[in-house]
Parts: structure tokens; C-alpha cells; sequence
């Protein structure tokens, strides 16, 4: 039944490209919710991977946005800003709620198996869905392997799909520490996918 | 075209940006079956993995609606907070003038008979307080007694045959 639901809200990579708005957005919440909240959500979510705590951070999220409005310069996107926002919010919750974050994640995170229900079924065949699926699973599970650092970089570039310049603005990193934990965390889903091609052609 | 397949730092290269590819490696990309095919199928993995979590996220992102009743739980909160902080220093500064009220008396310190004789210098040496007295009493008549001294002198015969 999801799958029904999600064929048909399939976004393509290039729609709403929230990045490109101008910083008039800011005139109103609702304006600003409605531009950015979706993929302030999807950051959330991937970086914590509990949808609750997503929903609840995504929220305040914009409402510390709309409290600092004043505060926003205009030198960067206001998409740019909200995620840096967004991403203080997770470092704020994962720090200082440490043990009770990694407690309530237990009881409702969403595993991998669920995670991949949501990918659309554009399959040609049963066997390349499933291999669709078991792919990312493996991404799934080898994101929450990663440091928190490593993570936040590899979500941003390859979920986000934002340039270098603007992921070392968002974590306040040099470029050069961004590309460090990028091609880490790459290494890392590469060594989990080329073990499990291994397993497989065995 | 190179016999040698793609490195690890250069499938990086390929996923992070294609076109950074340099030509030799390209070449090799379009050559190798094994190369191409890891690097297709790692694309693929990274494409699903943001598709699956797109549609996760047009599903549950909260709605606006869900964005007021967040403003209105700030607000609540916020009022709280301002409530509890004022409660807060109103008990704050209730115990002050309290304990102003009832300030103890401030304790003096008496000096004491020791602590006074240990704050005064060091009186004359005994040599030179015995030397004085016995300067004293070598003295016939003290200065104080001499007017007393000056007797008739048939006053003092009598007084001493009697």
C-alpha cells in the first residue's frame, strides 16, 4: 500500500530546489514552512531516525528561525541557514540528551527493513526491486555506523545533494576537514558494499 | 585504455563528482565491465537511499498546522518560564529584606588582658627598672617629702632625748 501512496509523490532530484529562494521567504512562516520544512524534515530524520523527534525538531527548527529572523544577514540561503539551524538542534539533542535520545531512539527508530519500504518501486524486475531494497538497507545500516561528523557530511552531500562550500558553512568546518569525513563515510559504504557483492557472488 | 581498475580514491571521485574524472580513468570506466558495474551499482545505492528517505519525508513532514500548535506550546512555555523566573526572584528577594530584617548583632571583639600586653612594646630591661629603685631608695628623703624635712632643730633634740 505505501508503495501506491509513494508512486505517486515521487520527487524528481531536481524539483524545489529550496536553495535558490531568496531570502524574502522570510516575510512569513508559513511561506518558510512551506518551502523548507519538507527537507529540514528529510536532515532530521536521516541524521536521527526517529520520525517523532524529527517532526517535533523540525518544528522548532522554523520556530527559532522565525524568533531570529532579524539575525539573518542574507549571505547565505535561507535553506543553508535553517539547516545549520537544524543541525545545532540535532547536536543539541544528541549531546545533552544523550543516554534518554539513544533510549527512546530504541523504541522508535525506524529500522531498515522499513526505511527501504518507502523507496518507489520503479523496478523493471522482482529481482533488481529487491536488490534495490537490499541496497538501501545496507546504506541504511552503515549511515548509523558512521561518526556523527561523517554522518551529517555524507547526508548533506548525498541526500541533500548540497556543493562542499555550503556543507562546510552548515557544520562550520575548513573544506578540507568536510572532504576528510565525506570520503570516509564513502569508504565506509563502499567496504559494506563490496562485502555484501562478495557474499553474494559466493 | 589502463589495465589497472579504478582506485578507491578515484570511485570517491566518481560518486562525489563525475565529472572530475580524470581521462585515463574514464577510459578504463568504459571499458571495464567489473569497474563500471561497481560504480553503477553504488550510484544506485546512493540514488535509492535519497529517493526512499524523500518519500519518507513527504509523508511525515509535520504540517502547518502542527507549526501553530508548536507556537502555541513555545508560547505556553514561555510563559511559564517567565512565571516560574518571576515566582523565582520574588521569593529571592522576599528572603533577603527577611534576613535584612533580622541582621544579628554584630559581635565586638574584646581585647584581651594578654592580647594588650603582647601589642605594647617591650618595657625598660629589669637591670635598668632596679637600678631606678634603688636610686629610690638611696635617696635620703624623696623630692616628693623634702618641704617635710626642713625640722627646727631644738624640735629634734627633744624628740630625741625623749
Amino acid at each position: 500500500m505505501t508503495s501506491a501512496i509513494l508512486n505517486s509523490q515521487v520527487v524528481p532530484s531536481s524539483a524545489a530546489p529550496a536553495a535558490c529562494q531568496p531570502a524574502s521567504t522570510l516575510e512569513s512562516i508559513d511561506t518558510l514552512h512551506a518551502l523548507y520544512s519538507q527537507r529540514i524534515f528529510r536532515f532530521i530524520f536521516t541524521s536521527l531516525r526517529d520520525r517523532d523527534l524529527a517532526e517535533s525538531l523540525t518544528q522548532d527548527t522554523f520556530i527559532r528561525a522565525w524568533s531570529a529572523r532579524d539575525q539573518f544577514r542574507g549571505d547565505c540561503s535561507p535553506a543553508t541557514w535553517l539547516t545549520r539551524i537544524a543541525l545545532n538542534l540535532v547536536r543539541d539533542h544528541t549531546r545533552t540528551n544523550r543516554f534518554r535520545f539513544w533510549k527512546n531512539v530504541a523504541n522508535t527508530a525506524v529500522d531498515a527493513t522499513e526505511f527501504a519500504s518507502f523507496l518507489p518501486d520503479h523496478a523493471t524486475s522482482a529481482e533488481s526491486s529487491l536488490i534495490a531494497h537490499e541496497q538501501v538497507k545496507l546504506v541504511w545500516e552503515t549511515v548509523s555506523t558512521l561518526t556523527e561528523r561523517q554522518r551529517t557530511v555524507f547526508i548533506l552531500r548525498f541526500v541533500e545533494e548540497l556543493g562542499l562550500n555550503e556543507i562546510a558553512e552548515i557544520t562550520a568546518m575548513p573544506m578540507s576537514t568536510v572532504k576528510t569525513h565525506l570520503y570516509r563515510g564513502l569508504a565506509a559504504i563502499r567496504a559494506r558494499h563490496a562485502a555484501a557483492a562478495g557474499k553474494e557472488s559466493k | 585504455m589502463t589495465d589497472r581498475h579504478l582506485t578507491e580514491a578515484q570511485l570517491d571521485s566518481l560518486l562525489d563528482a563525475p565529472g572530475t574524472l580524470n581521462i585515463d580513468a574514464s577510459q578504463h570506466l568504459r571499458a571495464c565491465p567489473r569497474c563500471a558495474a561497481e560504480a553503477e551499482s553504488l550510484r544506485n545505492a546512493l540514488k535509492n537511499f535519497r529517493l526512499a528517505a524523500t518519500n519518507l519525508s513527504l509523508l511525515h513532514t509535520p504540517s502547518r498546522a502542527g507549526l501553530a500548535t508548536m507556537r502555541q506550546r513555545h508560547f505556553f512555555t514561555f510563559a511559564r518560564t517567565a512565571w516560574a523566573t518571576g515566582l523565582a526572584a520574588a521569593m529571592i528577594a522576599g528572603s533577603v529584606s527577611l534576613s535584612l530584617l533580622h541582621k544579628p548583632v554584630a559581635v565586638t571583639s574584646v581585647p584581651t588582658v594578654a592580647s594588650s600586653s603582647q601589642q605594647k612594646p617591650p618595657a625598660e630591661s629589669d637591670d635598668a627598672l632596679l637600678q631606678s629603685v634603688d636610686q629610690d631608695l638611696s635617696t635620703s628623703v624623696p623630692p616628693s617629702l623634702q618641704p617635710l624635712d626642713v625640722t627646727p632643730a631644738g624640735e629634734s633634740t627633744t624628740s630625741k632625748q625623749n
